[in-house]
């Protein structure tokens, strides 16, 4: 008779090889548009498809041209409206999510609740039901076409309070004697937020800042709505999909993806550079209501 | 108290809102300038164009703006909001009803219209006209698909012929591209009433802008039949099931542009393109690939193997015209533009930089016109085309189901005089008709 208990490590070695295995699908799986994505950027031959994944010739070309051929499409132009827009966004929608979460986590007023449940219920309203009425409104007040960067802007941060949830359950984590001690020496509310909370919550900050920064930077429904055609107005999104139009496409197919590898450059730098504040910022902010 | 609290702060916004929009609220259209809008490859070519119109107008008074806007996507950039679009800008005569229901279109001015109508192909200016009413100025009439085809692969008598034309890619291990899952091009097998053609038309009537009538005559007799008594829908179906029967995944593959390109660019033992049936777009880069080999033609007879006769396979035609938007503040200028940039001279320009098929006659009687490739293939199928009206989902929608289904061969094994192939296409030519029995 064979023996019939196997030891521990060999069941452990069999599990984990076929854990390993699934994990290794899965991030092929995943890993693979992006993979022929790049590749594409570095394709030599023209046309929008290929046959075979590795290309006949390689080349640098792609991401040469994206930035100094301007005969038909202006990248450079988009990337700076597109960044301009995002960090305006990005400072501007901080500051606010910031001020409101110390406020509803610290104050304590007449409105607080209801407020809290107004916005509540706002937010389950889908915003892109309102993208026509929101659009019309711009336009009564002349802010699309020319002025359209500033429509933008406004638009992107318009609702920004209404995320406050995260950011307001870290500051809830913060003892309230700091405050308390803080104000008993004096400091006003004011104070108390920039020297003893800002400090200490770095990481929702910085949480705070990559969200705002990543809506923009790959919004398009607004933007070509706004941008109404003028190439002058375009952001990467809108200007890249008019590069896969069917008279463009089969030349512009391998700019697209270089330019697309370009566009995820900034996102994937903040990302690895502030990594660990990052986990540390959703995580704090969830561990105490 | 909770309750009136949230009242009033929402009260107070309103009024806030309503204040500042009063206070604003002045009028974004277009500003004094006038904007045109064509496809991003044609942007320099236009700022050629507008160079030489400021020239030849120096008290124009109007500054010109560009933007991008191509014409086979006029409808869904103008009817986003036709008031901020551009005032000239471009469209696929295919759009043109819904553009009118919009309100996005000009009537141009009687005096006008005599003189396009002289100096540009009839077919092209009566596909801007609309009850009575001209919505265009022409500039283009390619807007079609015939064959492109390799010619290390596929000889000058072969490309008449769909079988030649397979068995020559059959022979050497190359393939013919037709999209036979796009209801634009599933059509080449039904329409068509020149000569040799199966006899299907497609008629399509309004009340207004509204459809009030459309229909086939797909359940009548194909041509030229003596002693048998098929219709062009079963002779078209039949047709397609033997392409697909015989030579798909061996040398015939369905598929858009992107396939187009896959075949070209082929594998590591060159390209794998046989044959196309695809339009001017595509022209360059086939071109590029092919070399020397590289030849377009009218699209190819098809054999029926129901009536055992020869079909010409028809196509679906339209043309490009630059329209005026009847929000500009500048009418009577932007109407004086459009005819420029559609002028004899404009359309050969085009030609020269972009190869658009002029539908001006001088333009298009040139030489150079006459020995493009493309051009010259367009021309050939051009007698054999049917003029693209506002064709709406009652016609793309059955033409799309059927080749699809076909294609993928669901419930379609056999031949069309199998009983549920009849019952398909008798409801495939019911699925036309709108307000007729």
């Amino acid at each position: 008779m064979a023996k019939k208990f196997r030891s521990k490590k060999a069941v452990e070695r069999g599990t984990n090889a076929v854990i390993y295995i699934i994990l290794t699908i899965i991030s092929i799986v995943w890993l693979l548009p992006f993979m022929y994505l790049i590749i594409q950027s570095l394709r030599g031959e023209s046309g929008s498809s290929t046959m075979y994944f590795f290309p006949k010739e390689w080349t640098f070309d792609n991401y040469i041209k994206l930035f100094t051929d301007k005969t038909i499409f202006n990248f450079p132009r988009w990337y700076g409206t597109t960044l301009i827009i995002s960090l305006c966004v990005t400072v501007i929608q901080t500051m606010i999510v910031l001020v409101t979460s110390y406020a509803l986590s610290r104050l304590r007023f007449k409105l607080r609740k209801p407020l809290m449940n107004l916005m509540l219920v706002l937010g389950m309203f889908p915003g892109f039901m309102s993208m026509t009425a929101v659009y019309f409104i711009l336009k009564l007040v002349g802010l699309t076409q020319d002025m359209g960067l500033v429509g933008l802007i406004i638009v992107y941060t318009a609702s920004s309070c209404m995320g406050y949830y995260i950011c307001k359950g870290f500051f809830d984590t913060i003892p309230k004697s700091l405050d308390e001690a803080a104000r008993i020496d004096g400091a006003s509310r004011q104070q108390v937020f920039f020297k003893i909370i800002l400090p200490l919550a770095k990481p929702i900050i910085i949480y705070t800042v990559l969200t705002a920064f990543m809506a923009p930077w790959g919004e398009y429904m607004f933007a070509s709505l706004i941008a109404n055609g003028s190439q002058e107005n375009f952001n990467v999104a809108v200007g890249l999909w008019q590069m896969l139009q069917r008279e463009t496409k089969q030349e512009y197919f391998t700019r697209f993806c270089a330019a697309a590898v370009v566009v995820s450059v900034p996102i994937t730098a903040l990302f690895f550079w502030l990594q660990k504040y990052y986990v540390q910022g959703v995580t704090g902010g969830s561990v105490k209501g | 108290m909770k309750k009136k609290s949230i009242i009033s702060l929402i009260a107070c916004g309103a009024l806030a809102l309503t204040a500042t929009l009063g206070a604003t609220a002045c009028n974004s259209n277009g500003g004094n300038s006038i904007t045109v809008w064509v496809a991003a490859d044609e942007l320099p070519t236009l700022n050629k164009m507008l160079d030489s119109f400021r020239e030849a107008n120096p008290d124009f008074g109007v500054e010109i703006k560009t933007g991008i806007g191509g014409s086979g996507d006029a409808l869904s950039n103008v009817s986003t909001d036709p008031t901020v679009a551009a005032d000239v800008y471009c469209y696929a005569n295919d759009q043109l009803v819904d553009l009118i229901n919009y309100q996005a279109l000009s009537p141009i001015p009687e005096a006008t219209v005599a003189k396009l109508k002289e100096e540009n192909y009839l077919n092209a200016v009566m596909s801007g006209e609309h009850n009575g009413e001209y919505y265009g100025y022409p500039y283009a009439a390619d807007n079609g698909y015939f064959l492109y085809y390799n010619k290390a692969v596929v000889s000058d008598t072969q490309a008449q012929t769909l079988e030649g034309i397979l068995q020559a890619c059959y022979n050497a291990g190359k393939y013919f591209i037709y999209n036979m899952e796009e209801a634009w091009y599933v059509g080449a097998f039904f329409l068509g009433t020149g000569e040799n053609c199966v006899g299907g038309t497609y008629t399509i009537e309004y009340e207004g802008t509204t459809v009030s009538k459309s229909y086939t005559n797909f359940s009548e007799k194909a041509a030229g039949q003596t002693d048998t008594e098929y219709t062009i829908a079963q002779v078209g179906a039949q047709a397609m099931i033997d392409l697909v029967a015989t030579y798909k995944a061996d040398c015939f593959t369905s598929g858009d542009d992107d396939t187009i390109s896959q075949y070209l660019n082929g594998d590591k033992s060159g390209t794998q393109f046989g044959a196309c049936i695809s339009g001017t777009w595509n022209a360059k880069t086939i071109q590029e690939h092919l070399g020397d080999n590289y030849a377009a033609a009218k699209l190819p007879t098809f054999h029926s193997s129901l009536t055992n006769k020869d079909y010409q396979m028809g196509s679906l035609a339209g043309f490009k015209l630059f329209g005026v938007n009847p929000n500009t503040k500048y009418t009577a200028k932007s109407h004086q533009l459009a005819a420029y940039l559609t002028s004899e001279a404009m359309q050969e320009l085009r030609f020269t930089e972009l190869q658009t098929g002029p539908s001006n006659k001088n333009a298009a009687e040139k030489q150079e016109v006459k020995d493009n490739v493309a051009q010259a293939a367009i021309a050939a199928q051009a007698p054999y085309a049917t003029l693209q009206g506002c064709y709406t989902d009652s016609y793309w929608n059955p033409m799309k189901q059927l080749g699809a289904d076909i294609y993928g061969e669901k419930e379609i094994k056999g031949s069309v005089t199998m009983s549920s192939m009849l019952a398909k296409l008798e409801l495939f030519v019911n699925n036309f008709k709108v307000g007729v029995d």
